[in-house]
């Protein structure tokens, strides 16, 4: 079996209708199995019978919400799957809200009201564009250097970030002529 | 781990595009995604019926409720603001959270004030309507909503 028909995602959201929606949006565009959980330990729960190939979850959630839920996923020392990718739906999108998200290591953000091309996309975006998972003491999850950008003047501390700092140092070197 | 100390880097991993057997792009093509859009419309006209339902429901339980009436009414709310957005009602939100912004705060036990509270379901039947986002007499209702829910609160002793 190939195909969105082998993927397996998990859909967490306390509120009935719009698990409703994005399990049928997911179920309608053949993705083989797709389970339904009502918050975070429900999911944890859900999870530990077979683990997801993607997990869709809203912020906004009770006792738990998206945030800790994810780093419960992400740290939590029995967590058989920190690696798995994590795309959150919210309707908040203040800057600290979409901030708070990143930084509690999801992989993607799903801004509500949903439309089905956004989650598509996001969809998309983890299976065809996985980033670096990356483990400090104060953040696991996916890289969130999205692009290095000429603004990034560091601190450099990873092993492969040489050549990124040999590139930065040659952008803000005098032209030789 | 300190600032110093290197972070521990796993390169990405292309295990999801291995399992689908190619990239994912190719597969979510745009007829998919059409399909997507045509599953997401099927499922708004039932959305907006759910509403109808949750708002008759919190007009019921201010008239006849007894007990935890605040809790329903909360609860309703919160969900009228969620299926909001997905319904496309960007006054129904508003007047939803209104509602929400005017029980923050308060204990199971809190009996709602019935006027300001059939105020702003008024307001909300009214955002339900077809062309609600267009009429610019909705905003005007849900500023006047947002008007009664402080003073109320004040009246209240709740600012």
């Amino acid at each position: 079996m190939a195909g969105l028909a082998s993927l397996h995602v998990l859909v967490v959201d306390d509120n009935p209708h719009m698990r409703s929606i994005v399990v049928a949006i997911l179920r309608g565009v053949g993705i083989g199995t797709v389970k339904e959980a009502s918050d975070g330990a429900d999911a944890m729960e859900v999870m530990r019978a077979g683990v997801p190939d993607i997990v869709i979850v809203d912020l906004n959630m009770f006792p738990i919400d998206g945030l800790e839920f994810t780093q419960m996923i992400r740290t939590a020392a029995d967590s058989p799957f920190p690696f798995v990718p994590i795309i959150m739906m919210t309707g908040h999108t203040e800057r600290t809200k979409v901030m708070s998200a990143r930084d509690s290591g999801i992989n993607e953000l799903v801004a509500k009201p949903i439309s089905a091309k956004t989650l598509l996309d996001r969809i998309v975006a983890v299976i065809d564009r996985p980033r670096a998972f990356v483990k400090t003491s104060s953040y696991t999850g996916p890289c969130r250097r999205r692009g290095i950008g000429k603004e990034f003047l560091g601190p450099w501390r990873r092993k492969g970030d040489e050549k990124e700092k040999e590139a930065q140092r040659n952008l803000y070197q005098e032209p030789t002529s | 781990m300190s600032l110093n100390t290197p972070a521990q880097l796993t390169p990405p991993s292309f295990r999801l595009q291995r399992l689908v057997g190619e990239p994912a792009a190719n597969v979510l093509t745009s007829e998919v995604y059409y399909k997507a859009e045509m599953i997401l419309a099927e499922m708004i006209p039932p959305l907006v019926l759910e509403v109808h339902r949750l708002l008759e429901e919190i007009s019921e339980t201010l008239e006849n409720g007894t007990g935890n009436i605040r809790d329903l009414i909360w609860d309703n709310a919160h969900e009228i603001r969620g299926l909001a957005g997905s319904v496309g009602k960007v006054y129904l939100g508003l007047a939803a959270n209104l509602i929400c912004q005017y029980l923050q705060d308060t204990q199971s036990d809190f009996i709602p004030d019935q006027e300001v509270m059939q105020t702003i379901i008024i307001i909300a039947f009214q955002a339900l309507r077809d062309d609600a986002d267009t009429d610019p007499m909705m905003k005007v209702l849900v500023q006047d909503g947002a008007r009664a829910i402080l003073a109320q609160r004040h009246r209240e002793g709740r600012e």
